[in-house]
Parts: C-alpha cells; sequence; structure tokens
C-alpha cells in the first residue's frame, strides 16, 4: 500500500513558485481594468414607475418570431437584471434577439425604506399587471408573452394564474416552483427563522443577508476555491474582466421590501402554498391549475440554488397540456452566462413560441 | 490609471523564492494593501486570503516528513495530522491561515451580524459564552430601583438579549467544528481509498486542496440540511434579530426624548404613503376604466347617432322622391 499524499519538497517548491507567480500577474491584471459596464444592448425606456424601469432591447432587424408578441421578462427581486445582458458574447437578451423575438425586461431598481411596505400584491398585481398593459396597449396585443426567472418565475406563475386573458404563452427558467423539496437548502434554512421578528426589526432586508445565504450555499467553493481557480486564469485581461463581472453581479445584491419579503418568505419558503394551496395575492386566491396556456418550463440540472426537483414540480400542479421542460446540462447562473447555454436556450425559446404564435 | 505593477508585483515575485510563501505573501501584502485604493481592492483581499492558505497548506503538508515518510508510518503520521488540525478546532486561532479555511461559514455570518447590529463581526467570536448563565439572568433579573427604573429595566432586557445572541452564537460555532471534524474524518477515508482502491496518490498541492474543498462541502451539506442546524440557525437569526429589536426600540426612546423623528414614527408615514399609493394607483385603474366604457359607450352613441343620420337622410330622401312623385304625376281626378 502506497502513501495517499506523495508531495516531494522539490515539486511542491516548483508548483508554488509558479502560483506565486500567476498570483502576481493575476493581481497585475486586475490594477489595469477600467470601471466594469454591463448592460450592453442597446434599449429604450418605454415605463417607468417608482424604481421600476421597463425596457425595451433593440434588435438589429424586426421581430419574425413568435407572430411579433412581445416577451416581457420578469426577473427576480434578489439580484440585479443585467446578468441576462451581462457582455456581448454572454448576453441571453442578445440570444432572444437573434432569436428574432421582441424583447421587454422589468428592472426592479433598488428599494430604500421608504419602499418598505409593498407587498406581493403590489408587486404582482401591481407593478407586472401595469407593464403588461402598457405593452400590450402599446404593441396593440391582447395577449403577450412572459419570461420569468428564478422568483420573477414564480411572480409569473402567480400573476399567469390571477391573469390568464393577458398571457399569450410563459417560460419560467430556473424557477422555484415546489419549496419543500429534500435537497432544497433555503427552505430548510427558513424554518425556524421568526420571520416577523426579522421584517419587524430590520425593515427592508439587507442584501448583505441575502449575500450570506447565497454564498454560505456552498461556502467552501464560493469564498475559497473560486478564488484560487481564479488565479490560474487571471493572466489574461478578458478572462480577469469576466471574473470581475460576475464577482460585481454577486455581490450586487438590492436590499428586499420587507413586506413583500415577509409573504415570500412564509406563504413560499415556509408553507410552501403554491403547491400546496391556499396562497393568497392581495384578495385574490393563487391556483396554479387555473393556467391552461402552454408553459415551458427551464432548469438546471446542477442548480444549487433552486433544486431541479423544485422546478420540475411544476408540470404536477399546473391545468395546461401544453407543458414541456428544456433541461439545461449546467448551474444557476451558467444558464444565463455560458457559452453552452448561449448556443442552446434562446434559440430553443424562440422556436418554441414561434410554434405558438 | 495609476501602473503598479512593477513597483509592486516585481518584487513580490522576487520575494517568492528566498522566503517562506505565505509569510512572504503577507509581508508583501502589509505594504501593498497600504496603498491607495483600487477600485478592485476588494477581490484582491479575498484573492490573497485564500492564496494565504493555500501557501500554508503547501508549507504544513510539504513538510510532514509523516507523509513522505516510509509505507509503514504514513497511516500514523496521517493520523497525527489529522488529530493535531481537530484540536485546533476546540481551541481556535482565527488567525491562522488553516482556521480561517475552515472558519469561512462562520466568518461569512460575522460579516453579516456585523452589517445588520452596527457591532463588530468578530466581537461576539472573541468572547466565551458567559458562564455560569443562570448567575448572570438572576444578576440581571434584579428589578430597577427609583426615578430611572424603566430605563434600568430596558437595559437589563438588552443584555440579557446579548446573552442570549451570544449562547446561540456559540451553539453555531460549536456546530461548525462538529461539520470540520466531520470533513477531515472524509478527507482521511478519501486519502486511504486513493490508495487501496484508485491506486492514485496525490501529487500536487492543488490536488490535495480541492480534495479538502470537496469533502468540506460534502460534510457542509449534509450537516446543514438536518434538522438540527435548521434549528440552531434559526436560533441565532432569532437572538440577534430580538436583541436588534430591543435596541433599535431604546433607540427610538432616546430619539423621541430628544424630539426627534422615531424609527416607528417613519414605519407609519411609510405605511400610510404606501396605503395610499394604492388607492391613487387603483383609482387611476378605474379612472381608466371608467374612461374605456365611457369611450365605448360614445362610440355606441356616435354609431347610433350617424345611424339616426342616415335615417333621416334617407327618410329625407324617401320624403323628398314621393313629394317629387306627387308633383310628376297629376291628380287622378284632374286627368279625368
Amino acid at each position: 500500500m502506497t502513501n495517499p499524499v506523495q508531495l516531494r519538497p522539490d515539486a511542491v517548491a516548483e508548483e508554488m513558485a509558479s502560483f506565486a507567480h500567476k498570483l502576481g500577474d493575476s493581481l497585475a491584471t486586475l490594477t489595469k481594468l477600467d470601471r466594469l459596464e454591463s448592460g450592453v444592448t442597446d434599449r429604450e425606456i418605454v415605463y417607468q414607475e417608482d424604481k421600476l424601469v421597463l425596457y425595451r432591447f433593440k434588435a438589429s432587424h424586426a421581430p419574425s418570431a413568435s407572430g411579433g408578441i412581445p416577451v416581457l421578462i420578469v426577473y427576480a427581486l434578489v439580484n440585479r437584471p443585467y446578468m441576462t445582458d451581462l457582455q456581448k458574447d454572454r448576453s441571453m437578451i442578445r440570444g432572444l434577439l437573434e432569436a428574432g423575438l421582441d424583447v421587454y425586461l422589468i428592472d426592479w431598481g433598488y428599494p430604500d425604506r421608504a419602499d418598505r411596505f409593498l407587498t406581493l400584491d403590489d408587486y404582482i398585481n401591481g407593478y407586472i399587471d401595469r407593464c403588461v398593459d402598457v405593452i400590450r396597449e402599446w404593441r396593440g396585443q391582447p395577449r403577450i408573452n412572459i419570461l420569468g426567472i428564478c422568483q420573477g418565475g414564480t411572480f409569473s406563475l402567480c400573476y399567469t394564474a390571477m391573469h390568464q386573458d393577458k398571457v399569450k404563452n410563459l417560460i419560467t427558467m430556473v424557477t422555484p416552483v415546489d419549496f419543500k423539496t429534500p435537497d432544497n437548502m433555503l427552505g430548510k434554512w427558513t424554518e425556524h427563522v421568526d420571520i416577523d421578528l426579522l421584517v419587524d426589526t430590520l425593515g427592508n432586508i439587507p442584501g448583505e443577508l441575502l449575500n450570506w445565504t447565497f454564498l454560505n450555499l456552498k461556502p467552501f467553493q464560493l469564498m475559497g476555491q473560486k478564488y484560487i481557480d481564479m488565479v490560474e486564469v487571471l493572466k489574461d485581461e478578458k478572462s480577469a474582466k469576466n471574473f470581475m463581472l460576475m464577482e460585481k453581479w454577486i455581490f450586487d445584491s438590492p436590499d428586499q421590501a420587507g413586506e413583500a419579503f415577509r409573504q415570500f418568505v412564509r406563504d413560499f419558503f415556509q408553507q410552501n402554498k403554491l403547491v400546496d394551496g391556499g396562497l393568497k395575492i392581495g384578495e385574490t386566491l393563487v391556483d396554479l391549475n387555473n393556467i391552461h396556456i402552454p408553459v415551458l418550463n427551464v432548469y438546471a440540472t446542477q442548480d444549487h440554488l433552486v433544486p431541479p426537483d423544485s422546478s420540475r414540480a411544476l408540470k404536477h400542479h399546473i391545468g395546461s397540456e401544453d407543458y414541456q421542460e428544456v433541461t439545461f446540462d449546467g448551474g444557476h447562473i451558467g444558464i444565463y452566462v455560458s457559452s453552452k447555454s448561449q448556443k442552446t436556450i434562446p434559440p430553443a425559446i424562440g422556436q418554441w413560441l414561434s410554434e405558438r404564435s | 490609471m495609476t501602473d503598479w505593477s512593477n513597483p509592486w508585483f516585481d518584487p513580490w515575485k522576487d520575494l517568492t523564492s528566498s522566503q517562506p510563501w505565505q509569510s512572504a505573501l503577507e509581508d508583501w501584502w502589509g505594504q501593498f494593501s497600504k496603498q491607495p485604493s483600487s477600485p478592485h481592492m476588494k477581490a484582491f483581499e479575498n484573492i490573497v486570503s485564500q492564496s494565504r492558505m493555500f501557501f500554508e497548506m503547501a508549507e504544513k503538508m510539504g513538510n510532514k516528513q509523516a507523509l513522505t515518510g516510509t509505507v509503514t508510518d504514513w497511516q500514523a503520521g496521517l493520523e497525527q495530522v489529522f488529530n493535531s488540525l481537530k484540536e485546533s478546532f476546540d481551541h481556535p486561532n482565527t488567525t491562522q491561515a488553516p482556521q480561517l479555511f475552515w472558519q469561512m461559514p462562520l466568518a461569512n455570518w460575522e460579516r453579516a451580524a456585523s452589517s445588520m447590529s452596527g457591532l463588530p463581526g468578530e466581537w461576539f467570536s472573541t468572547h466565551a459564552a458567559f458562564d455560569p448563565k443562570a448567575k448572570l439572568d438572576q444578576f440581571l433579573s434584579t428589578p430597577g430601583l427609583g426615578y430611572t427604573r424603566e430605563s434600568q429595566a430596558e437595559q437589563q432586557k438588552l443584555a440579557r438579549l446579548l446573552v442570549d445572541y451570544q449562547t446561540a452564537y456559540q451553539k453555531y460555532a460549536s456546530f461548525f467544528v462538529e461539520v470540520n471534524k466531520q470533513s477531515l474524518d472524509l478527507l482521511q477515508q478519501r486519502l486511504v481509498n486513493l490508495t487501496q482502491v484508485e491506486q492514485k496518490p496525490i501529487t500536487t498541492v492543488r490536488e490535495l486542496y480541492d480534495l479538502w474543498i470537496e469533502c468540506s462541502e460534502e460534510s457542509y451539506t449534509q450537516k446543514v440540511l438536518t434538522d438540527e442546524y435548521s434549528e440552531i440557525h434559526g436560533a441565532m437569526v432569532n437572538a440577534l434579530m430580538a436583541l436588534k429589536h430591543q435596541s433599535g426600540q431604546m433607540m427610538d426612546d432616546w430619539a423621541g426624548a430628544l424630539n426627534m423623528p422615531t424609527r416607528q414614527e417613519m414605519d407609519t408615514i411609510h405605511q400610510r404613503f404606501q396605503s395610499s399609493r394604492r388607492s391613487s394607483a387603483a383609482l387611476r385603474q378605474e379612472v381608466r376604466t371608467l374612461q374605456a366604457i365611457e369611450k365605448k359607450q360614445s362610440d355606441q352613441i356616435d354609431q347610433l347617432l350617424s345611424k339616426l343620420d342616415q335615417l333621416e337622410k334617407g327618410g329625407k330622401q324617401k320624403g323628398n322622391k314621393a313629394k317629387k312623385n306627387k308633383r310628376k304625376k297629376p291628380p287622378k281626378g284632374k286627368q279625368k
């Protein structure tokens, strides 16, 4: 039987010397980087209300897919939506435009203490509904397509269940539906948290607390190994820029409006009402079984934030007979930015919508 | 933009050829970090901090005779290395690199807690749990006296909540000691497995580091999905919130005494403001609906008027025609 660790001192010295050189090079590269800009695709403001901005992305050619019916992207509240348009070669938005779609996106902005009493009703039956109406009126369409991402997907499901007459097709992407699957860490961690005390104490929930939670899903990889990996590749300025843009996005977490956060944690994470029943948004009871329009559910097999089972649960709870899944072999972030996803996900969405225009 | 590369990064590369890597990095970083801040300084810090641990691991593992010794004594040597690491978990020293590695989840909480409570993050970790807690509870339950008794009671309540948080934090920290020990056991098993089953020994520090991360992550995931962790985690968050809630209320009392706006008042204003906005949004919607109805009705009226107009015109035309016909055709009686 041989020794499992055969580290020869001379080999270790060589490895460390090489690492030290790479470390020096990578830090030198980082100092050369300019201010980081994200959100690369040309866009125009269509509607503004409070801190919300509704954008329309400009395509180089007229929308040809989905019969010209617009697609509204509803992003999560917990991170910034520029992840969908990070860089020219890493932009889901660009992919959707190239697939011939007319793309709109809601940017929720950064809530402050004056927004503390915004509820889920305000977000879903208020902001989202008004954005949908603006687009319908502007484009002269009775119904539009909605693409909900992550928590935005959950909101889109609730919205569609209540306003199906305004939605033609629904796409959910890495969307939590069943919040109590055995591998759902966030669901487990919120079980014993006194959510009323948390919100009553903090008012809005600080982005810092959300960062702590997300990093703790894989602490050793996300706070340790990632930086050692980076030393290996940061000599190259393009890789350094990619890394820093991602780093910027990860820590760019807006505070959460207290009341909406209270409802989301209590009704979704703690009581799993979206699938177990009894969920009320405002005065309306939300029943996924009311959804009869076509639904495309896109999820990632290695998603550590929204476990695949949590997303896949959708098929058991909606009333639609036209339900399809698209699987992406990667993680929660890779689905927006990896070169593999750029080639597969937007074209798949474009085709699916065109078949249902 | 300042080009720092030559004056700062070349000396670093020179330093590493002559000194132990970790202390070389510390010396260099000590100088570098005093320079004017770069927009990417936080990323630097993270990379340097992780590199420090990486170097420390290389120095520790690379020099362990036990790990590079004869076939017969490596298992004992491995056991020794792991036991000494496990012992260090019970007596944490937050400045040592391996400790920093294992305490990543805990340090992460300290940063978050600090941002929410206004207290330095390491404040609680550097204080031992209050012991005996019962005595302290008894002391803190002593009724207040005299004119300021209410404020004394509030301060006692705050102190009790501080003790509760300290206790909850210690439980959380102890849980992570167990997680770390379990991941070390797993690492040890994996190392043995590498030789016994896979016949593939580790030959680079990076391989060892990656295996270490893999085992830590696996043990961590297993443990944090348990009911035990869920309760410990909930208790710690709740205890911090209770503490912060009490301190917030006391701040409000002081602000009120100074005739300044309080958080509670601001919340009331924001709540009413949001409620008014909701009402006005509903009213705007209602106006839009009524306008749409009015427009529809107005269109209908226009259509009806237009039809009426047509009918009238049609009627007049018929009437005129009839008159013309009357004029053209003389009465039958006259013809006769």
